[in-house]
């Protein structure tokens, strides 16, 4: 009965644990499903399943990098499970792009700022794979060049060549087109 | 800033990448709302729910199981002294086999002595026959300690092919977890067995070549499954390169571009259409002009 209470007081304490990393690393972990998946409803799904995966391994956490680190590398296996499964291969998903209509409440220059995120948005999520996937770990969630290599299981010399080789695709894309803005 | 208008470079460092893609994804609502959070920790519960009731469950069966425990580790000793004994008897019969020859050798020495003329033939048949079966029997046992030795041997052999293949599927599954990339049979979806022929068109130089030979087919197969390809989800191809499978069943198209390789495959019931990148993207047209060549 003793041993009943002891584990149920565990296992509060384990979800709300569990429930402070979702507030805090929610919001990271959904983006980062979504510029993978770029649909909301399998990212929300990959959220849960990331966040399930976490309680479940969160006692083998060793520390050896930061646990936002250890989320990111979760969700993104997770991420990669999804684009690997066979319905997928077979189905290649839709961007859904909204015309973005100016609204006589919304100042231009509000306006302008919101296309060029989207730009810049659209331009991250066209890049391919493999240079996407650094410039998510390095530049969304603050990884160091040794961290995302590590995170993405290729050497630290790769890590820094796609994302110089990213850098270059996004000044194609971008320069001129955000140069204003900046 | 991130295009610097002095030095005319495009600093990506500056853009400030983090804050814009969060401000793009939240003016379109990619966040994580309280509906969410409240999905997933009940999602959480309930696992832990099912876990709980599938500890309770073990325990009703906890008995059954304990007895079942005991019963195997009692029968696997008593196999280990079956094996034992079978193995101490073997070592016994070759030992005694062993003395009985030496004593007929003995016997046989000593009778041909005493009895020199009386029937040498018959003793040395009678010799040659005991001697066989004895031999037999030697070799019988031999044979029997051999295939025990052999069958444990094999056991253990199995056991650690079985526990290396264990390891190594266990690799190939914690590989797989972390790549993503496929090789060229999984991208063409047509086996290199199953290719008919392999056409090669490049839209620069028009140059085309056709492979319709069974080796030259294997040929072609043998140089692509040198490169991997990773899955892609969107991206343009200008089709450089328009490489053409027909196979058993299926006609496999790959456009080639810049960055970006297009695959459709068309068979009798379904047309699928998929987008990769090469991981050694220069290599691969290097090698596709050479084949052009």
């Amino acid at each position: 009965m003793q041993k009943d209470k002891q584990n149920d007081a565990s296992w509060q304490s384990s979800v709300h644990e569990i429930e402070a990393l979702i507030r805090e690393y929610g919001n990271d972990v959904l983006r980062t499903a979504y510029m993978y998946v770029k649909d909301i409803h399998v990212a929300e799904d990959i959220f849960q399943e990331v966040f399930i995966k976490v309680y479940n391994n969160l006692s083998t956490f060793v520390g050896n990098s930061s646990i936002k680190t250890w989320i990111i590398r979760i969700t993104i296996n997770t991420c990669k499970d999804y684009l690997k499964s066979a319905y997928n291969r077979r189905v290649v998903p839709m961007m859904e792009y909204h015309e973005e209509t100016i609204s006589s409440e919304l100042d231009y220059n509000e306006v302008e700022k919101r296309d060029t995120n989207h730009l810049i948005k659209e331009a991250v999520l066209s890049l391919p794979a493999k240079y996407r996937d650094v410039v998510m770990c390095v530049y969304f969630n603050d990884m160091s060049i040794a961290e995302a290599a590590k995170v993405l299981d290729i050497a630290e010399g790769t890590a820094k060549s796609r994302l110089a080789r990213a850098r270059q695709k996004l000044k194609d894309v971008l320069e001129g087109r955000v140069s204003d803005e900046f | 800033m991130s295009f610097d208008k002095k030095s005319n470079k495009f600093d990506l460092d500056k853009l400030n990448l983090k804050d814009r893609l969060n401000a793009s994804l939240e003016n379109e609502g990619i966040s994580v709302s309280e509906d969410l959070i409240n999905r997933t920790l009940n999602a959480i519960k309930n696992q832990k729910a099912d876990e709980l009731d599938h500890v309770k469950e073990n325990k009703k069966n906890n008995k059954p199981a304990f007895i079942i425990r005991k019963t195997r580790i009692l029968v696997s000793a008593a196999a280990a002294v079956i094996i034992l004994l079978v193995g101490m008897s073997a070592v016994r019969l070759m030992s005694s086999n062993k003395k009985a020859d030496n004593e007929f050798m003995e016997f046989n020495y000593a009778g041909y002595a005493e009895k020199s003329d009386s029937a040498p033939q018959i003793t040395t048949k009678s010799d040659a026959s005991t001697e066989l079966k004895a031999d037999e029997e030697l070799k019988i046992a031999s044979d029997e300690n051999n295939m025990l030795m052999e069958g444990t041997h094999e056991e253990n052999v199995v056991d650690t092919g079985t526990n290396e293949k264990i390891t190594q599927d266990q690799m190939n599954l914690a590989s797989a977890f972390t790549s993503n990339e496929i090789g060229f049979a999984e991208l063409a979806a047509i086996e290199a067995s199953d290719a008919k022929s392999v056409l090669i068109t490049s839209a620069a130089s028009g140059k085309t070549v056709l492979f319709s030979e069974k080796d030259q087919v294997n040929r072609f197969y043998a140089i692509m499954e040198n490169h991997t390809f990773i899955r892609e989800t969107e991206g343009q191809s200008e089709g450089n390169y328009v490489i053409e499978i027909t196979g058993q069943d299926r006609v496999s198209k790959i456009e080639i571009g810049t960055d970006i390789i297009k695959a459709d495959t068309t068979d009798k019931e379904a047309v699928s259409h998929s987008i990769y990148s090469a991981v050694d993207h220069n290599r691969l047209i290097k090698e596709l002009d050479e084949l052009l060549q």
